[in-house]
């Protein structure tokens, strides 16, 4: 397909990690994480991992937003389908999350749940035009990429007057999890490969902080593997000059200033809550949405009870320091084991942008192997 | 995007699979125009210029590693 096989060039990809070797000053260590999800999943598709120098290190960062859905937040949505007068749609990803006792949707709908699977926020609001009598309910989940549309989507049942919808709203913020890891001492990050989706909403500017508050280089990148190439040798040319800012080499689909209309839609539909639980890095200040007020008719939290419990993670689960860089899937105890994508224990190996799944996928069952 | 539909919606093959995205956040969006779609959105057009300079530094690293 054209604007996807030319950044497939092997020869392209070959010469650039050619070029990777002597960007790194001898006996220096790496460290770079790549905030998204979509890209630990590119990176171990293509082999990617085989191609940096032996001194760059990448670890896996906490952008994939099923994995970062804490098990309460899952219990509180399984409250919600089970009641009987309630449809609960959702991506298909949130399904096999477990919740606490390792409950999930999926099981729910086993014991008669009426949970189904929906590609968009508006097919869930069509069901609910054509289902009057159901009260349908979207699990929102994702970033900032993803919010936009439930944005439009709360904003088309108000205007078409649909009272049998409304949205359980767990949709997250990628900057003030950039600064939860950057305020972890133990992380040690060098630079980012900053997150590209979320980039074409929010635009680049929201990642300054990075570069002049922690002095760190960030380069947003695409997700072909000349794009995460380029955008590595992005970061060791910053860091090899001394450098820390922000580059854009997705500048195809990414603009400076984001999209305008996504912000407009998210600014009128959520407001930041004061803080938000997240799996493995606790709670964060102002780093989640809640729906806002003038919306109150559709948020699922006003109109039904939850629970609200907060849940440890399980203690053998090593989602948490996976997200935060700290540890490679491999390093956990029940890696492929106890935790398989079929029967997950972490949401790190049930999502399909989580670092577990693309490790198991992939075959990096043990350590970081040559290929 | 093959053609605009009445809603804000538009039609986009998707390298042979044809599905309406809804267009409301790229209005600027026209026939022939490459767009990033997310959960049934475009969020973006792809700038041709744009990628078309990535891809110059691609040849210019091709470019450099054959001269080495």
């Amino acid at each position: 397909m054209k604007y996807v096989d030319e950044y497939r060039n092997a020869e392209a990809a070959a010469a650039i990690a050619a070029e990777l070797a002597t960007l790194v000053d001898p006996g220096r260590r790496v460290k770079l994480m790549e905030v998204c999800g979509g890209h630990t999943h590119a990176i171990y598709r293509h082999g990617l991992d085989a191609l940096l120098p032996e001194d760059v290190e990448l670890v896996h960062g906490p952008g994939c937003p099923v994995c970062v859905i804490p098990m309460g937040r899952v219990d509180d949505a399984i409250s919600i389908a089970e009641r009987p007068e309630v449809t609960f749609t959702s991506f298909g990803d949130m399904l096999r999350v477990p919740g606490g006792r390792r409950r999930s949707l999926l099981e729910a709908r086993a014991r008669g749940a009426d949970v189904r699977i929906v590609y968009s926020p508006l097919d869930a609001l069509a069901f609910a035009r054509a289902n009057p009598r159901r009260e349908v309910v979207f699990f929102g989940v994702g970033f900032e990429t993803t919010a936009p549309a439930i944005a439009l989507t709360l904003q088309q049942a108000r205007d078409l007057e649909v009272s049998n919808f409304s949205v359980f709203c767990n949709h997250v913020l990628i900057a003030p999890a950039l600064r939860a890891i950057l305020d972890a001492p133990e992380a040690e990050i060098d630079g980012f490969v900053g997150p590209g989706h979320v980039s074409t909403v929010i635009g680049t500017r929201p990642y300054e902080f990075v570069c002049r508050e922690y002095g760190r280089p960030i380069v947003v990148a695409g997700f072909e593997p000349t794009d995460i190439l380029q955008a590595v040798a992005g970061l060791l040319r910053q860091l090899r000059e001394g450098r820390a800012e922000v580059e854009n080499q997705y500048g195809r689909v990414v603009r400076e200033e984001g999209n305008p209309q996504a912000l407009a839609a998210l600014a009128e539909v959520f407001t930041v809550r004061d803080d938000f639980e997240w799996r493995g890095l606790g709670a964060i200040p102002f780093s989640g949405y809640r729906i806002a007020d003038a919306f109150a008719p559709w948020d699922a939290e006003t109109k039904f009870e939850v629970p609200g419990a907060r849940i440890e993670d399980p203690k053998a689960c090593r989602c948490g320091d996976v997200l935060r860089g700290l540890a490679k899937p491999y390093e956990c105890g029940v890696f492929g084991t106890a935790c398989t994508p079929e029967k997950p224990l972490g949401t790190c190996m049930v999502s399909s942008e989580g670092a577990c799944a693309a490790y198991y996928a992939y075959g990096r069952h043990r350590r970081k192997e040559r290929v | 995007m093959l053609e605009r539909l009445p809603d804000g919606l538009a039609k986009v093959d998707f390298g042979g699979v044809r599905r309406s995205v809804s267009v409301a956040f790229t209005p600027e969006a026209k026939e022939g125009d490459w767009v990033l779609v997310h959960v049934g959105f475009a969020l973006a057009t792809l700038d041709e210029d744009e990628a078309q300079a990535t891809l110059e530094l691609l040849g210019e690293a091709l470019d450099a590693e054959l001269s080495a």
